[in-house]
Parts: C-alpha cells; sequence; structure tokens
C-alpha cells in the first residue's frame, strides 16, 4: 500500500502540475481529494490493515492529503495570477504619475536663502534694512564725498522731494547698494558683531543681457577686536567652498572702494570653463563675484566706533550674478520676466 | 584708459611678455581688462581705480610695474637749452586761488608747426587719438607720459603778454576746439586775456587762441586746477576729456614744472621753438606728508608677520621715503595724494606684498543673533513663502519701480505715490503703491507666450504669487512695508460645471485658509465687499477678529481686457505685516480622541441669501447639547460637501449637503445617542431657516 501510496503521490503533482486552467485543476483535485476520490478510497482501504500497521499508513495518507492540498492551493495562486494578467495585462507603471501640483520658490529667493544660510551657520545674523535711504547713510558715512569720482560707479535714483536742490536733509534716494545696512547696525550696536544683510538695490542702468536696474545684494559686515585681512580671505574662501563646491578656486586682486581699507574685488575660477577661459569669463579664466575689504577707519568713525580697539572687515556680492554663474543663466531678464516656465526650473 | 606695452617699457626695464606683465598689474589692483595687438606693440586697456591719478599715465603704470618686479624706474632727463629772455615778461594772475592753485606758463617762441615725427604719431595714434600737429602732439604725449594736462596756446590771439585765470563772467561763452559753442557760468573757471575767454580751465581749450600751422609763439599751460571744480565745469557742460578726467582725481602738484619741462624741450627739439622763461604762481611743492607706520598695526590689520625691513622695502620701491626702524616714518610722494593714512600704507604693502601670499586665517566667531521681533517675522515670512509653494504657487519677483500711468488708474489706488526724480524711462517713474498691477502683467506675459500649458484635469496651472515691498509717501515720510499678492488663473469656460470648491475663488481662499492656519491666525473671516479691481458679487475682505488684512476676489471684465488677458482671474492681496502680527506660532497640544467618531449627512434646500457662516454657526451652537457634558454626542466638525443651484431646485434656492461628524469624550456612541442632535439639528434647520430636508 506504501508503495501504491508513494505511486499515487507522484502522479497526482504531475497532474496538478500539468493542469493549464483551473477547471482542470479542479478535475485532478476531485479525482484526488473529492468525497469519492483516490484519497478517500485510501481511507476505506485503512479498516483493512492490520491492528499494528495501521497508525502508520494512516499518517502517511493524512500527509498525502496535506501535500496534495496545498499544492493544488499553489498551483491554484499561479493560475489566477496568470489569468489576471491575461485579462488587464496589469499595472503599466511606467504611465506618468498624479502632480502634485507644487509650486517653486523664485531663482533669486533661493540663492537668497543659500547665501545667507551659508552664513547663518558661521554665525552671522541676517539684518534688513529699508530701500528708500538718505545721502548719508548711502554715500557720506561710508566715505563717497559729494562731487568726488567715487561717487560715478554708484549712479543713484533720486526720490522727487519737495525742494530738492535745496533741501539736502531731506533727500532720499533709493539705495544703491546694501551697505547702509552696515550704518544702521553700527549706529545701532556695540561690537563684537557678525552680519549679512540681503536686499534689493537700485541704479539708473539700461537693462541688458547683464544690467538691470533693480538687483539684490548681501552685504556682510565683522567687527571686533582682532579682525584682520587674512579672516576675511578665511571667510569668504569657507563661503566659496561651500556654495560653489570643493573644486572652485577664489582669488583676491587689490581694488579700490571708498568705504574698506585694503580693498579687493574677488574672483572666482569660472564654473563653464574650470579656468580654462571661455566666452563667458572673458578667456580669463576668472569671473568676478564681490567687493570686500577692512572696514575704513573713515566709516567707524562715522558711527563713532573706536578705531583704537575695533577693526572689521565687509564685503558685498550681487545676488543675480551669483545666481546666473551657478546655473548658467545667460540673460538676468530671466530673472525678472517671470516666465513659468523659466521659473519651475530651479 | 590704454597703456602702450612698448611705450610702457621705455620707462622700465622688463623682458616679461605683455600677458605676464598685464597678468602682474592685474593682481597689484590695476586690472588690464583686455590686450590687443596693435602692430609689434600691445595696448593694455586697464581700469584705474578712482582713487589713483597717479597712474593715469605710462610713467605712473612703470612705477607700480618697477615696484611689482623690483626693476628701475627710468625716468626720462629734461634738458632744455638757454632760455632767451624778451622785452615785455609774461604777466599771470590767478584771481581764483581755490580753484588754481598753482599755474604755471612758459612761453617759447618761433615753434615751426609741422606734422609730427613718426615715432610720435605712434604714440599719439597708440593711445587712439589722431595726430593734429607737433605742437598740440607733443601736450597730449607729455599728457599720456606723465598724466599732467598741459595746453598750448597761439600766444598772438592773446590781447596783450597777459593771462588771467578767473570765473566766467555771466552770459560768458566760448568756443571750444571742438567747435561747439558752450555758455558758461559764473562757477566755471577760464583762462582769459584781457578780453575774453581762451580755455576752460582744465577742461578743453578755445578755438581762438588754438595751435594751428600759422601759429609761431606759444604759451605752455602746465597748472593744477581743484578737482571739485574741473568736475563740476565738466558735468554741466557734459564733457569729459583726457585733461577733465585726471583734474578731477587730482594731479601732481610736484609734477607740474617736470611736465612742463618735458615738454618744452621736445618743443624745442621737435618744433625747433625758443624758450623764454616760465611764470610759476601759487603753492610751489606740495610738503611730503608724513605718516608713521607701527609694523605691529600693519600685521594686526592683515594678520601677516612681515618685518619692518620688509615693510620698508616694498614702500621704498613705490617712491614712498622711509626712516626708522621699528615705527616707520614714512614720507608720502606728492604724486600719491590718495594715502594719507596708517591704513592707507598697509593696503599699499598688502597690495605689493600680494593679497594671494597673506594665508587664510579662521575667523574666530563673533557669534550675532537677530533680535527676536525680526527672527520673528523672517521665520513667518519663510513659512508664508514655503507655505504657498506646497499650495502649488510661484513665486514671482516684479520690478518695484513701474509706470506712473499705471497708477493712475483708479483701481490701484496710489495718491501718496513715491516718485523718481531721474528715472531711466516712463516705464520706470514711480514707486509701486500695490503688487497688483505687476502681477497681471505677469500673468498676461505668461498668457501671451503660451507659457501656461493646459493638461488634462490639471486646473490651475498658473498659480502665483509675489511678497515684496510697496511704497508709500506721508508728506515727508517714506514707508515701504511688505505686501503678498495670490493670483490663481482659470482658463477660459472652465469651472462652471464645477463643484463650488472646485472654483478659482475658493481653491484662492483654500489656499489662504491654509496659509492662515498655519500661521495661527484665529478668527480669520471673509465678508463680502466692494473693490475696483474685482467683479462686484465676486469680492471679499480678509479679516482677522477686527483686523483688515486685505481683499480677495475675481478680478473684474475691464481690468482684464486693460491687461489682454481673458478667461477667469482670481487675486488676493494681503498687507503682510498686519498678517504676521495676526499671525501665533505658538501650539499646545490636545489629547487625541480615545471614542470613534461617527457621521451623518444632511441634505436640504434653504434660501440663498442665507449665508453659510450663519448655517455653521447654528451647527456649532446646536451640536453642543448639555447632554454632551454627560458623555453624549456631541458635533465635533461640520464640513459642507457641496452646493448646488440650478434647475433641479426652485428659484432662488439652493440645496446645500453638509457632513456633521459626532463624537463623545466618554464613550462610543449609540445611533440613539447620535439621533438626539441630529434630530435637533434637522428640526431647527426647517424651523429657523425655512430649510426643505431631502
Amino acid at each position: 500500500m506504501e508503495e501504491r501510496l508513494s505511486n499515487t503521490e507522484k502522479d497526482a503533482l504531475g497532474e496538478i502540475g500539468a493542469a493549464q486552467a483551473k477547471d482542470e485543476l479542479e478535475q485532478v483535485r476531485i479525482k484526488y481529494l473529492g468525497r469519492k476520490g483516490i484519497l478517500a478510497r485510501f481511507f476505506k482501504e485503512l479498516e483493512t490493515v492490520s491492528g499494528e500497521k495501521r497508525p502508520v499508513v494512516g499518517q502517511a495518507i493524512n500527509r498525502l492529503k496535506k501535500v496534495l492540498a496545498q499544492s493544488i492551493k499553489q498551483r491554484e495562486g499561479e493560475l489566477s495570477s496568470k489569468a489576471g494578467k491575461a485579462d488587464s495585462l496589469g499595472v503599466d507603471i511606467t504611465m506618468p504619475g498624479a502632480d502634485p501640483g507644487i509650486g517653486n520658490l523664485h531663482p533669486v529667493t533661493k540663492t537668497l536663502n543659500d547665501i545667507c544660510g551659508i552664513f547663518s551657520h558661521m554665525g552671522f545674523a541676517v539684518i534688513e534694512g529699508p530701500e528708500i535711504e538718505t545721502e548719508f547713510n548711502n554715500f557720506e558715512a561710508l566715505n563717497i564725498p559729494l562731487e568726488h569720482p567715487s561717487r560715478d560707479t554708484f549712479d543713484t535714483f533720486y526720490i522727487d522731494t519737495k525742494n530738492f536742490d535745496t533741501d539736502m536733509e531731506k533727500r532720499r534716494l533709493l539705495r544703491s547698494h546694501t551697505s547702509p545696512v552696515q550704518i544702521r547696525y553700527m549706529q545701532d550696536k556695540v561690537p563684537p558683531f557678525s552680519i549679512v544683510a540681503p536686499g534689493k538695490v537700485f541704479r539708473p542702468d539700461a537693462t541688458d543681457a547683464s544690467h538691470s536696474f533693480m538687483f539684490y545684494q548681501v552685504e556682510g559686515l565683522v567687527v571686533g577686536k582682532d579682525i584682520n585681512f587674512a579672516n576675511l580671505k578665511w571667510t569668504l574662501f569657507e563661503f566659496a567652498r561651500q556654495y560653489f563646491g570643493t573644486s572652485s578656486k577664489m582669488r583676491f586682486r587689490p581694488h579700490f572702494f571708498p568705504f574698506t581699507e585694503p580693498s579687493a574685488e574677488v574672483d572666482i575660477s569660472c564654473m563653464i570653463c574650470n579656468g580654462a577661459g571661455c566666452r563667458v569669463c572673458s578667456q580669463s579664466g576668472w569671473l568676478e563675484i564681490l567687493g570686500a575689504g577692512m572696514v575704513d577707519p573713515n566709516v567707524f568713525q562715522a558711527v563713532n566706533i573706536d578705531t583704537g580697539l575695533y577693526s572689521g572687515f565687509a564685503f558685498g556680492m550681487g545676488v543675480e550674478r551669483i545666481a546666473m554663474l551657478k546655473h548658467g543663466i545667460d540673460d538676468i531678464r530671466l530673472l525678472y520676466e517671470n516666465d513659468i516656465r523659466f521659473l519651475k526650473q530651479f | 584708459m590704454k597703456i602702450s606695452y612698448e611705450w610702457l617699457r621705455e620707462y622700465v626695464n622688463t623682458k616679461l611678455r605683455a600677458e605676464n606683465i598685464a597678468s602682474k598689474l592685474t593682481m597689484a589692483g590695476h586690472e588690464v581688462s583686455a590686450i590687443t595687438r596693435q602692430g609689434n606693440d600691445f595696448i593694455f586697456d586697464m581700469e584705474i581705480t578712482p582713487n589713483r591719478a597717479d597712474c593715469l599715465s605710462h610713467l605712473g603704470i612703470a612705477r607700480e610695474a618697477a615696484a611689482i618686479t623690483g626693476k628701475e624706474l627710468k625716468v626720462p632727463c629734461v634738458k632744455i637749452r638757454k632760455t632767451i629772455s624778451v622785452k615785455k615778461p609774461l604777466n599771470v594772475s590767478v584771481e581764483n586761488r581755490q580753484a588754481c592753485p598753482r599755474y604755471t606758463c612758459r612761453v617759447i617762441n618761433n615753434v615751426k608747426i609741422a606734422p609730427s615725427p613718426k615715432w610720435l604719431v605712434k604714440r599719439i595714434e597708440s593711445m587712439g587719438l589722431r595726430t593734429v600737429n607737433n605742437i598740440v602732439d607733443i601736450t597730449n604725449f607729455v599728457l599720456f607720459e606723465t598724466g599732467q594736462p598741459l595746453h598750448a596756446f597761439d600766444s598772438d590771439k592773446f590781447s596783450g603778454q597777459e593771462i588771467i585765470v578767473r570765473n566766467a563772467k555771466h552770459k560768458e561763452c566760448i568756443t571750444t576746439i571742438d567747435g561747439i559753442e558752450r555758455k558758461l557760468s559764473s562757477r566755471m573757471l577760464v583762462i582769459a586775456d584781457g578780453e575774453r575767454p581762451m580755455a576752460i580751465a582744465g577742461v578743453m581749450g578755445g578755438k581762438h587762441a588754438e595751435v594751428t600751422e600759422k601759429t609761431e609763439n606759444i604759451f605752455l599751460e602746465s597748472a593744477y586746477f581743484d578737482a571739485v571744480s574741473v568736475r563740476r565745469a565738466a558735468f554741466n557742460l557734459g564733457l569729459s576729456t583726457d585733461s577733465s578726467y585726471r583734474f578731477e582725481r587730482g594731479v601732481d602738484l610736484g609734477g607740474i614744472l617736470f611736465a612742463s619741462d618735458r615738454a618744452t624741450s621736445l618743443i624745442c627739439d621737435i618744433a625747433k621753438g625758443e624758450p623764454c622763461g616760465i611764470k610759476d604762481t601759487g603753492i610751489k611743492r606740495g610738503a611730503g606728508t608724513k605718516i608713521i607706520l607701527r609694523p605691529a598695526y600693519l600685521n594686526k590689520i592683515l594678520g601677516t608677520s612681515l618685518k619692518a625691513t620688509e615693510i620698508g622695502s616694498i614702500l621704498s620701491r613705490l617712491g614712498f621715503s622711509v626712516k626708522g626702524a621699528s615705527s616707520l616714518i614714512v614720507t608720502v610722494p606728492t604724486y600719491r595724494n590718495d594715502t594719507t593714512r596708517e591704513t592707507d600704507l598697509a593696503e599699499e604693502v598688502a597690495r605689493i606684498y600680494g593679497y594671494e601670499n597673506i594665508t587664510p586665517s579662521p575667523l574666530k566667531v563673533v557669534t550675532t543673533t537677530e533680535d527676536l521681533q525680526t527672527r520673528d517675522f523672517m521665520k513667518k515670512r519663510d513659512i508664508t513663502k514655503n507655505m504657498l509653494v506646497a499650495s502649488g504657487f510661484n513665486e514671482i519677483i516684479t520690478y518695484s519701480l513701474v509706470n506712473g500711468d499705471t497708477i493712475k488708474n483708479t483701481a490701484f489706488s496710489g495718491e501718496d505715490f513715491v516718485a523718481i526724480k531721474n528715472p531711466l524711462s516712463r516705464e520706470q517713474n514711480i514707486m509701486r503703491t500695490s503688487l497688483l498691477p505687476g502681477i497681471l502683467r505677469t500673468i498676461a506675459y505668461n498668457l501671451s507666450r503660451q507659457a501656461y500649458q493646459i493638461a488634462g484635469r490639471q486646473a490651475y496651472d498658473l498659480k502665483l504669487f509675489e511678497l515684496s515691498n510697496i511704497y508709500f509717501q506721508k508728506k515727508a515720510e517714506y514707508n515701504e512695508e511688505p505686501s503678498l499678492v495670490l493670483a490663481q488663473y482659470d482658463r477660459p469656460g472652465k469651472g462652471l460645471q464645477k463643484d463650488y470648491s472646485e472654483t478659482g475663488l475658493f481653491q484662492l481662499k483654500g489656499a489662504l485658509s491654509g496659509l492662515g492656519k498655519r500661521l495661527g491666525i484665529t478668527g480669520l473671516v471673509f465678508e463680502k465687499t466692494s473693490h475696483p479691481v474685482f467683479d462686484k458679487d465676486e469680492a471679499a475682505a480678509i479679516l482677522a477678529g477686527n483686523i483688515m488684512l486685505g481683499v480677495i476676489g475675481r478680478v473684474n471684465e475691464e481690468i482684464l481686457h486693460s491687461f489682454g488677458i481673458s478667461g477667469q482671474l482670481f487675486i488676493a492681496e494681503l498687507n503682510f505685516n498686519m498678517l504676521a502680527a495676526s499671525s501665533n506660532l505658538k501650539r499646545y497640544y490636545k489629547p487625541l480622541p480615545r471614542f470613534p467618531y461617527s457621521y451623518r449627512d444632511v441634505s436640504f434646500s434653504i434660501d440663498s441669501s442665507i449665508p453659510y457662516s450663519e448655517l455653521a454657526s447654528f451647527f456649532r451652537q446646536t451640536g453642543l447639547p448639555t447632554s454632551a457634558q454627560a458623555g453624549g454626542a456631541q458635533l465635533e466638525k461640520v464640513k459642507l460637501l457641496s452646493e448646488y443651484r440650478g434647475k433641479q431646485i426652485e428659484k432662488k434656492r439652493r440645496a446645500l449637503a453638509i457632513r456633521m461628524i459626532f463624537r463623545s469624550k466618554k464613550k462610543t456612541l449609540t445611533e440613539e445617542e447620535i439621533d438626539v442632535v441630529d434630530t435637533a439639528i434637522r428640526e431647527g434647520l426647517k424651523e429657523k431657516f425655512n430649510a426643505i430636508l431631502r
């Protein structure tokens, strides 16, 4: 009987595996496991088996019953998933997902956030100031005297105030740089401190691919007892490393700004050609991105900070230029046209 | 400014190639922005900073090159043949000493006017000028060589042997050598004879006494004119010349005679002139300023450890004379009028030592924090922007300067606008008083460029916002305050068959309510109002309690038309300071409910004039019966499911479906317990609102 059982198992498993449809499988099930099926007959036969062998054979039949039931169930699963596929071809995961409809921040805002974020983490406070300023804060306090050629680089929009030509005290202008925020802060606070001042500035430049009459700057100022030019270099190198990446190089060139001494223009290695020289960097391999220097003693005097006790550095960068370099934008006007296809790219 | 490489090498003996010397100059603060090949020569295009008047010449740049490379500077030697004496000596009277601290004039007779020799023509042309004649070319040559502007007059055109340096007279005119007649003002300095002005001091000479081929005798002027006076004259005349450019930046008081002698010697050589005496009036020589330079101070400012000897050596190469060992006593040469302080000397040393040689040193952090009010404001601004982005809005930034005509449109009220005195154009002549025109223009721009694509069921691709300043004037006070504008565009014909919550107005309201919730603004309500920009039936004021935050509505046809927009546009504009002030970011934890909720829906029709807000407060009141305290059902939330108006319902009525969510704080509710509250609400709807339940 054991032999017949093992033959039956072989046959049954073969037939289960060969069943290609559910009804075929059902026939197999009835043949073996049905009420009048083969296994039922084995159970009947069991009554005829002698007493001592009976439990062993009984267990064998039960085991076979379990094995077949399980095997049929498994085959059923296989067939039904096959059948499902035949009906609907399953999910096409290559179809597009639903648009969650999320908007985007303006690239200038993102750049400002990135720049200010880097300095925030270095311990700088983010300070803002007004866009409509006094001549004193925008010029005189920054050591830019009236009727001096150093003012030529600071073409400025003036507000149409009453008695514009005679009432100099009440003259107002649109700040031509964010440096007046330095003045306001220093008039108010006792050193040491380190701040960055992001904001809009205005200059009457005719608009073209690289000029805009409105743009953003980020100003930085650190004042303390032992602040030096080497610290300035370190700070801006660190900024460049974080913002432009470790492969970027930075160089300081002597320059002149009325409000710093010594002053520097700071270039970053051109990210288009990696410093080899290309059209964007006029073959020089370098792109100017900011101005910096040690705060001029005249500026400290204008805000009553003791030059014997304190020194400091300041820097200022054009946000659009930095955004344009980083993202390869070749026309500043794109930033203020607000074409949604452009805005969604960043 | 142009510098010729070949010419430069006459004064400094360097074998460096043009691009190498250019790069060294750039790294010492004299940026060479372009190099152009011109025959065998290279012309540098240089950007000289306004403080370095001394570098506006070949000798000046040569001095820098010599200091950088450690080579010797070769100053041309000047020989003047024995001067001849004249019967009637020249008389110079300077009436305005402040504007003309020094005036020198040499008389040179019997000059032979002729074309310049080849070498001179080459020099003049390398500077981008055209050769005129030997005398004019020599004065220009010396200007580009020394930086000192010179002027040669035809002395026979003067009424006598007299030069008067005075302010122009009222309504006085002069025809300058460019042939233009110019009206002078009494604040301008002129060089005159007894009768008429012969030149505008430091700016341009006059036609009358111009050196021509007929000239025989000349006056050669070499002077120091005050920077502000020249700057003002040049500005008022709208005339910038090589001469005025240098005077404005300050010429070398100590170099005036040298330039005059150099030109004289060339004129004698080339034009065979006979030099007579020189008349020299005013300050003879600026006493060299002395500055004490402490090496310790210099090293502290720069973060270097330079020795006094190194510092002294660098300064000497630049022409400063240095004495002393620990504290250096530095005498500033007359051409370096920009150097007046210890810190200026520190820059000189750093410049030549090389910024690249200063080792970066970590900043000892001076941790600074914003005051809490500022921090809080910035945080709320960030939350607002991020929240709107998450709600599908794209941030835009538009110009703060707008066309004044836009503001005249009454819709964008702007009586107290700020006007620009010197606008670039009419397009940007006032400061905006609202963000509306900017966002309307941006919508129109995007539509006209087909930037907005209609894709399937996504109805609101064009959702924009701006959070920026607007500007006002109150008497002499100027205010700028942040404003927030949101716009949601819906394409034409869309939205008619939609559920109310899918229409632009309610989508926008939903975005604002979501923002309000995130900002913790309590009591945010929308009240019908009228507004010139919006359709009269679809405009509302946005309030937080009693505080007016802004407006929301559907932009009316007239405005849409004027901006060339077709479709539906919904806009909200809010005063961001008010919004931030109404916001409260504090949050307290509320225990989570312990028992399940149940809900019932109620549908009814009701008179259209009854606002939903009235129904909502009725639901809230009736939904909280006294039995709730004992653990009975309590209406936790009311949710408007849909609104229907139309053919299926009587006129002037609308059908509403509302879901009521019930919960008890003490147990799982039974149907009977819910019935108590549900029935009260249904009965109340019938009695109080004449609702017909469906």
